[in-house]
């Protein structure tokens, strides 16, 4: 493309935007309403399995459940542990405990922590695996009125004593996680001493995890179901992708909208006929006006597609945003807030803004390369000027 | 033969439909480059269509019409186009674009020709200067008045120096010292060798003497006066 000042279609073509502000601000105005809605319910999506699936990576290969005829059931810990390391391929085999226990604003996750390092906490310091009686709280967990006491009750009830907070970046899988020593996540949840809720297991080839499961299975003396990680990301965000499901309703207005910005810049070029019509009289060529027409599409359509995309990246993606677990995931009380993974943002908002402005140019494209290649005779005489 | 003719032409509006109207019968003419021709009729006579035909805006029902000696009139819809940058149109009603400055109607045949934006204005000042315009070169095109409206649209078919010019009541509205700038204007064009065709109905252009040949058109007939 030439220099602007070298290019003076380019600069009419901008002059002809201003010279009709109204139009060209309302369909700018939709098409960037249309980036907006689409790129926020695309980025929400993608951002979520995306952190999803970056924070699971960090659990085990496999679970490991125990099954009997009423569901799950504890299994003995020493034991599936001997069984497990003896499968070849397995590197770490863990066993742990956890279940759900009611809190004062409703269930929560309860999961007993030994050990094992945790991420630096809510307020930047370093988190301790809790003692005996104590409790490190997930970033949703409302202590109830008393903040130096949680009350929970399942099998038994027991009060604790908040420690800590976990970060706010572990919120999508931890806003509601209570971590307890183990003894008193037993106590809490009825377990035996040396029973498990189930076994972690690493291998040695994580992608061969699979290829592991029927002679992992068979180590066991009892019935297991055999959960791997790549399935748990799937469950997980398909949860998600479910409630998500419901923000597709909103995609349906945006295509509704992608239709009638397509038949707006259809009526808008089938209006300017008698311009057309006057601009090839005064020695216009059809590729000068089709030119001027792309031009002009061009300069409504690429600062509003910019903005619609800068729009949705600002709602999905800012730290700690609070409106998309209020809406994914349903809870009445302290939606998490989310840090969600921007990989891949810049491409999705690529592809939705060719979508959108695609079918937008086309229209703008062929209508006036229909119009253009009229005779004036055509273009003039309809309009009573010849 | 250099300038615009046509042979045995005639046009008919509505050639297809129940009741046409034949506008031109059988006209046959020349109007060279290098000269001002002239052409007067009644109202309805047929002026306006003879000079669309004449820029390549109107195609004939039959006949031709040439410029420099080729058939414009069976060209291609594009050739047309290409071949009209050469062509300066006023019409009866000078056509201005709204919302544009008088300056931008008249470098608007100028924009998609390559030219830096700095030429274009130049160019611009240079022609309404020319016919008197230059204090109303920022002015809106839609608050002026008819008169200075249509010196606008003779300004806009002047600044791309065009081989032919074809001015549809050029002088309409102009008070006495307008109209011989126009006139005057018209007269310089034909002085580069264009061919100059103007249909008037104003006595003060025939009274000017300023046209080579004199048209009359009456019941869609073309004769010399």
């Amino acid at each position: 493309m030439k220099p602007l000042h070298r290019n003076p279609l380019l600069l009419w073509a901008a002059r002809d935007v201003i010279r009709r502000p109204a139009p060209a601000l309302l369909m700018a105005a939709a098409l960037a309403l249309l980036l907006t809605v689409g790129g926020t319910v695309l980025l929400l999506g993608q951002g979520l399995s995306q952190t999803a699936r970056r924070l699971l990576a960090h659990g085990p290969d496999l679970v490991v459940r125990r099954l009997n005829a009423g569901g799950w059931a504890p299994l003995p810990a020493a034991e599936a542990l001997v069984a497990a390391r003896g499968v070849p391929g397995v590197t770490r085999a863990r066993a742990r405990v956890w279940g759900v226990a009611a809190g004062p604003a409703g269930p929560l996750v309860v999961v007993a922590w030994g050990s094992a390092t945790l991420p630096p906490g809510g307020d930047g310091g370093t988190l301790a695996a809790p003692r005996s009686g104590e409790a490190l709280l997930g970033p949703g967990v409302d202590p109830g009125p008393d903040p130096r006491r949680l009350a929970l009750s399942a099998a038994a009830a027991l009060e604790f004593r908040p420690v800590g907070r976990l970060p706010a970046e572990t919120a999508l899988i931890g806003q509601d996680v209570v971590l307890v020593h183990p003894a008193d996540a037993r106590r809490l949840l009825g377990l035996a001493p040396g029973e498990a809720v189930d076994l972690a297991v690493d291998v040695f080839h994580a992608e061969e995890a699979a290829a592991l499961l029927p002679e992992l299975a068979a180590a066991f003396s009892w019935p297991v179901r055999i959960t791997a990680r790549s399935e748990a990301v799937g469950l997980y965000t398909g949860g998600l992708a479910r409630r998500g499901g419901l923000m597709l309703i909103a995609g349906i207005p945006a295509v509704l909208a992608l239709v009638l910005v397509v038949a707006g810049a259809v009526r808008e070029a089938v209006g300017r006929r008698r311009e057309v019509g006057l601009l090839k009289a005064l020695g216009w060529t059809t590729g000068d006006v089709v030119r001027l027409q792309v031009y002009r599409a061009l300069l409504i359509a690429l600062p509003a597609v910019c903005l619609g995309m800068l729009a949705a990246y600002a709602l999905v993606f800012p730290p700690g945003v609070s409106w998309p677990g209020s809406l994914l995931f349903g809870w009445r009380t302290a939606p998490p807030r989310l840090f969600l993974d921007p990989a891949g943002a810049l491409l999705t908002l690529l592809e939705l803004g060719a979508l959108v402005v695609g079918p937008y140019l086309a229209a703008v494209l062929l209508t006036s390369l229909q119009g253009a290649a009229a005779d004036p005779q055509d273009l003039l005489k309809g309009e009573g000027l010849l | 033969m250099e300038g615009l003719a046509t042979h045995h032409v005639e046009l008919v509006y509505g050639a297809s439909t129940e009741s046409p109207r034949t506008v031109l019968r059988d006209v046959s003419a020349v109007f060279p480059r290098g000269g001002l021709s002239l052409v007067t009729g009644a109202t309805g006579a047929g002026k306006s269509s003879l000079l669309h035909l004449l820029a390549g805006l109107l195609r004939p029902t039959a006949g031709e019409v040439l410029a420099d000696g080729a058939p414009i009139s069976r060209w291609a819809a594009g050739q047309r186009d290409r071949w009209r940058r050469r062509v300066g149109v006023v019409f009866q009603s000078a056509n201005l674009f709204s919302g544009l400055s008088v300056l931008e109607n008249v470098i608007l045949p100028l924009v998609p020709r390559g030219r830096s934006l700095a030429a274009l204005r130049a160019a611009g000042h240079e022609v309404l200067a020319e016919l008197g315009l230059a204090d109303l070169a920022g002015a809106w095109a839609e608050r002026l008045s008819g008169g200075e409206r249509q010196r606008v649209a003779l300004a806009r078919a002047l600044v791309g120096r065009p081989d032919f010019l074809i001015a549809d009541e050029p002088t309409a509205h102009q008070d006495p010292e307008n109209a011989a700038r126009v006139l005057q204007a018209l007269a310089a064009c034909r002085e580069r060798n264009a061919a100059v065709v103007v249909a008037a109905h104003d006595p003060r252009v025939i009274a000017a003497g300023v046209a080579d040949r004199h048209w009359h058109l009456a019941a869609g007939r073309l004769a010399a006066e």
